[in-house]
């Protein structure tokens, strides 16, 4: 695209934007996504079919401060301001009016620039009323000096300055509009208006923050209070670590980076676990469905005779069956008694349920061992340390036990994550995901329980775990990530 | 009248006083001046004519610069009107600008009455029945403003 041609020159300095090998090895800091941690050395060996074009994990980005981003707008929009001739802010309007196509903007600026200036409210519309200077100002009434705008309306500076102030109060410095009509205020215009300058300061932060909020390739960092603002080269739902705050996203949706489920879809699973999680383990442990009216039926005392309220069926709470068979057998069945099994299945309402627990168990079961192992990475800090200061081997030698560590977390990560995914998968595609799912799970421990026995492993074997795991990490994102998503069409319709 | 009233919401009180808007009857509470007592006239030839609807309207401290505060105290069946009586309407939100006036908010409200929009609708149940049956619904508030709007 032509609009980031001039970026790589403005901000190269200032961020480091390649996912090269030598930032991931600065510190002890924890990140599991952090750029060139994985993309290593190694990578290239031993990836051996997935190359950095196909990683669908592969994402290019640039973490800038306020005023890197500020710089990076303007070049972006330099080149299409030197291309139409229109100064440079006015072409900052216009790219937002028009969601920042810029083939779009320029195809129709060329062909009607008036239309455009006047679509976008930079110039007074060509069919508005004359309009007569009135002698004193139309907004406080008081006969004063009047600021006359470019669409001849006038008003006194002190209304003026007011109404700039009230907009940049409530947040809104893009759209500060003609106190009569809707011609927009320009940045050189406000900041003519208004003394304070903490004012104007306040007025380019809302500016800038408005066209971020609006521009599909910039977006601020989600992490709590962190003022970094993220440039990508293209939108999609793919990881971003902020450089600043280490915060994980994904890019799309904001939330945690979640591969491989769809934003929507982890949307959802979110919500569903906020929603039913509690409720559901409750219904489930404690209640069974009517066997005739499918109610849910909290047994809290008595015998096993039960009496549906809702349908009025008798039944019983062991077995299921019809009370009528159970005569005088009011604290046991005879039935289940034989056959413990019986009374379970056949309701769907419960099978579900039981679909989504079986998932949400693992999922909430994931998010705890990732805390462990933040405990095990810690112990091994502290192990290294100690094994440096006892002059065993020099920190390079140890790191290859950090690394797995940092390995383990981020497959860990997207194991968690995969339970999400599988909760809504279907048919045979489900089978292969849950084949690839269970490979990665096993090589995950298999790596965990290395690590934890490191004193006993030697390096090799540590290392060549690491790959493998690697390896299977990638090769279920690759296939089920939306890259993947393709193969998925394929894989469904030959089979249909 | 309070000292310290901006001299344009002074004006604007004259001139409403002095020179009212024809079906609307609207001045400030003997105590607070930028609290105004209002009574619409339904317009003639609407579900509404023969009704005498209050209203309450407030001028905020940032008046003219933010709108002014407009609610029906009168219960009325409307689409763009919601049970507690607040309006949707746009000039009193993000179409505001500071050029407009009392008078013509209190136009634009005669003007609502005239011509009520459901498919921009506040009160959703009310705006579901006008499209589904704007006879059934026209009549329903035609009752309402014989019971409620009889000042």
């Amino acid at each position: 695209m032509s609009q980031d041609d001039g970026i790589e020159d403005t901000t190269s300095n200032a961020s480091d934007d390649d996912d090269d090998d030598d930032d991931g090895d600065g510190g002890d800091d924890y990140d599991p996504y952090a750029p060139g941690l994985s993309e290593g050395e190694m990578d290239s060996q031993d990836l051996g079919d997935i190359s950095p074009t196909t990683d669908p994990e592969s994402y290019n980005y640039k973490c800038l401060s306020f005023s890197d981003a500020k710089k990076s707008l303007e070049s972006d929009a330099k080149i299409t301001s030197d291309k139409l001739k229109v100064s440079l802010e006015n072409v900052q309007f216009m790219l937002h009016f028009y969601f920042y196509d810029v083939d779009k903007l320029e195809k129709v600026y060329l062909e009607d620039s008036n239309k455009v200036l006047e679509e976008t409210n930079l110039i007074p519309k060509s069919n508005a009323k004359t309009v007569v200077m009135p002698d004193y100002c139309p907004i406080c009434y008081d006969q004063c000096d009047l600021v006359v705008f470019n669409c001849k309306h006038s008003f006194c500076l002190s209304c003026v300055s007011t109404h700039i102030e009230i907009h940049i109060s409530s947040g809104n410095a893009l759209k500060i509009e003609c106190l009569q009509c809707s011609l927009l205020l320009n940045r050189h215009f406000v900041v003519s208006c208004i003394k304070d300058v903490q004012l104007i300061d306040k007025y380019d932060k809302f500016l800038l923050k408005n066209l971020i909020e609006t521009h599909p390739l910039y977006c601020w960092c989600p992490g709590p209070d962190c003022g970094c603002i993220v440039k990508v080269d293209f939108s999609a739902s793919k990881p971003v670590t902020c450089q600043m705050c280490s915060t994980l996203f994904c890019y799309i949706c904001k939330h945690n980076y979640h591969a491989p489920s769809p934003c929507t879809q982890f949307k959802n699973w979110l919500k569903k676990c906020q929603d039913d999680s509690e409720t559901m383990n409750y219904i489930c442990a404690n209640t069974k469905d009517c066997p005739q009216c499918k109610v849910s039926i909290e047994k809290s005392g008595g015998c096993n005779h039960m009496c549906c309220r809702n349908c009025h069926w008798d039944f019983c709470w062991m077995c299921l069956g019809s009370w009528k068979a159970h005569a005088t057998e009011y604290y046991e069945c005879s039935k289940y008694k034989t056959d413990p099994s019986i009374g379970d299945g056949g309701n769907s309402a419960r099978e579900s349920l039981n679909k989504y627990l079986h998932y949400y168990s693992r999922w909430k079961n994931h998010i705890q061992s990732l805390e462990l192992e933040e405990q095990t990475r810690s112990q091994i800090n502290e192990h290294i340390q100690g094994q440096i200061k006892l002059g065993n081997g020099t920190w390079i030698d140890w790191q290859y036990l950090l690394d797995a560590v940092d390995l383990l977390l981020k497959c860990r990560y997207t194991l968690k994550f995969t339970y999400a995914y599988a909760y809504y998968l279907e048919g045979p595609w489900k089978e292969m995901f849950e084949y690839h799912q269970a490979q990665l799970e096993r090589e995950i421990e298999n790596l965990s329980w290395k690590i934890e026995h490191s004193k006993q492993t030697d390096t090799v074997g540590i290392v060549k775990q690491m790959n493998i795991t690697k390896q299977k990490r990638l090769t279920l994102l690759h296939q089920f990530t939306s890259e993947g998503e393709t193969t998925q069409l394929k894989v469904t319709s030959s089979e249909s | 009248m309070a000292g310290g009233l901006p001299k344009r919401i002074l004006r604007e009180t004259e001139k409403l006083l002095s020179e009212p808007v024809p079906g609307i009857d609207a001045r400030p509470d003997e105590n607070n001046a930028r609290y105004f007592h209002v009574i619409v006239n339904g317009p003639k030839d609407t579900p509404f004519e023969s009704g005498k609807f209050k209203m309450e309207l407030f001028l905020p401290e940032d008046y003219p610069m933010t709108p002014p505060k407009l609610r029906f105290i009168t219960k009325i069946y409307h689409p763009n009107i919601d049970q507690l009586g607040r309006i949707c309407l746009d000039t009193l939100k993000d179409k505001w600008t500071p050029a407009l006036t009392i008078r013509t908010v209190l136009l634009t409200v005669q003007g609502l009455l005239s011509a009520p929009n459901p498919d921009d609708p506040l009160a959703n149940d009310v705006a579901a029945a006008w499209k589904a049956n704007e006879t059934k619904a026209i009549a329903t508030a035609r009752q309402w403003t014989r019971i409620y709007a009889q000042v």
